[in-house]
């Protein structure tokens, strides 16, 4: 769980996937379809005329070269620096402090702050020792006003899921009410590493 | 408000954000840029291109196929098309992850495939009252396929094993409920 802009991606996926889908029907067209390729040929020298005369009527008298290439050159700057940020949104959302609240006590006023290892902490020691449970898990992830706790274990094989998914609820709230917090909880009982690539699952 | 934003959690751990795809196109789009960038700023200073100038990009592009392999071009464009629609299918399809989600009080609880399905093969190994090694439980997305080799000699009713996996899927609250398919298959195995 973590705040990754699906909307943005799955729009800008599609607009490229669009794009690059039309590039490549256009090109198998101009090598397979001769009437296409002659008004391809047409419409592109027409275009190029049309390039040409802007790029004339911009250049400053005593310049070699117009302008225009340098607005070019700033449009893909500000191009690359928006995909740059693209890739930085990825996967981010992590929340690092599960309580931060400052406390105007009066002899001695400060910042508590409870990390999610404490969490962890806590929840394992409500769970106690338990055979069924192989590791248990705990990140955080902002949202306002709590962050939200993303409790993921991985049980042993065979394990009723429901039966431990409602146990470790009832610890995470347990373990709520003792930091004196609250948030959205969410349980994910994991399978092993192969389950991220697999899509249906094969047990046996 | 409540349900709401947890029904949105759910949604969000079902499916993929497509990063992986997102990731690729912002490569490609920099690379591209980066290029052209290049070879806008040397034009612009009046500088000797790269590769080549803009305008001889522009030309060969406007002659195409010009006096190009057109077996390569049509590998080139076959390539594209692809590439496009896998971006395309990424953008427009759900992404349905290999979990399912359980109804549970107070918390969203996401369960792997491969966990319900090892929980599942429990339960119908004692239906069935067969060892391990002869049941095999697939998940995909909204159908259960459980197919058992029976021990030679005891008979397995299929109706009975489909009816605990069934209550099973009903005790941990599998929403929404797939369909669960029971194969019994024709040879058995000599009995442990």
């Amino acid at each position: 769980m973590n705040l990754t802009p699906r909307v943005l991606n799955r729009s800008l996926s599609t607009f490229f996937g669009a794009i690059l889908l039309a590039v490549g029907i256009h090109l198998l067209l101009v090598a397979g379809v001769p009437d296409y390729a002659t008004w391809w040929r047409g419409a592109a020298s027409a275009l190029g005329e049309i390039a040409h005369g802007v790029l004339l009527a911009t250049t400053l008298p005593g310049q070699q070269e117009s302008w225009l290439w340098i607005v070019l050159a700033l449009l893909l700057i500000v191009a690359i620096l928006l995909m740059v940020w693209w890739i930085s949104v990825q996967g981010r959302g992590r929340a690092s402090a599960y309580v931060s609240a400052y406390f105007d006590d009066d002899p001695m006023p400060g910042r508590v702050e409870i990390s999610d290892e404490a969490v962890e902490q806590a929840l394992r020691a409500m769970l106690g020792r338990r055979a069924d449970v192989v590791s248990l898990n705990v990140t955080l992830w902002e949202n306002s006003p709590v962050p939200g706790l993303r409790i993921k274990v991985q049980p042993r094989t065979g394990v009723a899921p429901g039966e431990l998914g409602a146990e470790i609820a009832d610890a995470a709230r347990a373990a709520q009410e003792l930091m004196g917090s609250g948030g959205p909880v969410v349980i994910h009982l994991a399978g092993g590493a192969r389950s991220r690539f697999a899509r249906s699952e094969r047990v046996q | 408000m409540r349900t709401g934003q947890n029904e949105a959690i759910r949604e969000r751990e079902l499916t993929s954000g497509r990063s992986p795809a997102a990731i690729v196109i912002a490569t490609l789009v920099i690379l591209l840029c980066g290029y052209a960038l290049f070879e806008a700023a040397l034009k612009a200073l009046g500088q000797d291109p790269l590769i080549a100038t803009p305008e001889t990009w522009w030309t060969w592009i406007s002659l195409l196929p010009g006096d190009l392999n057109p077996l390569g071009l049509v590998a080139t464009g076959l390539a594209a098309m692809l590439l496009g629609l896998v971006f395309l299918t990424h953008g427009t399809r759900r992404g349905r992850l290999a979990r399912h989600s359980m109804g549970c009080d107070g918390a969203v609880l996401i369960v792997d495939d491969q966990v319900l399905a090892a929980a599942l093969a429990r339960r119908a190994r004692i239906e069935a009252s067969v060892g391990p090694g002869q049941v095999l439980v697939v998940i995909s997305h909204e159908r259960i396929d459980v197919q058992i080799r029976p021990t030679s000699g005891t008979p397995i009713v299929p109706a009975v094993v489909l009816s605990g996996l069934e209550e099973e899927l009903r005790i941990n609250a599998v929403e929404p409920m797939p369909v669960i398919n029971v194969r019994v298959s024709e040879s058995g195995v000599i009995g442990q």
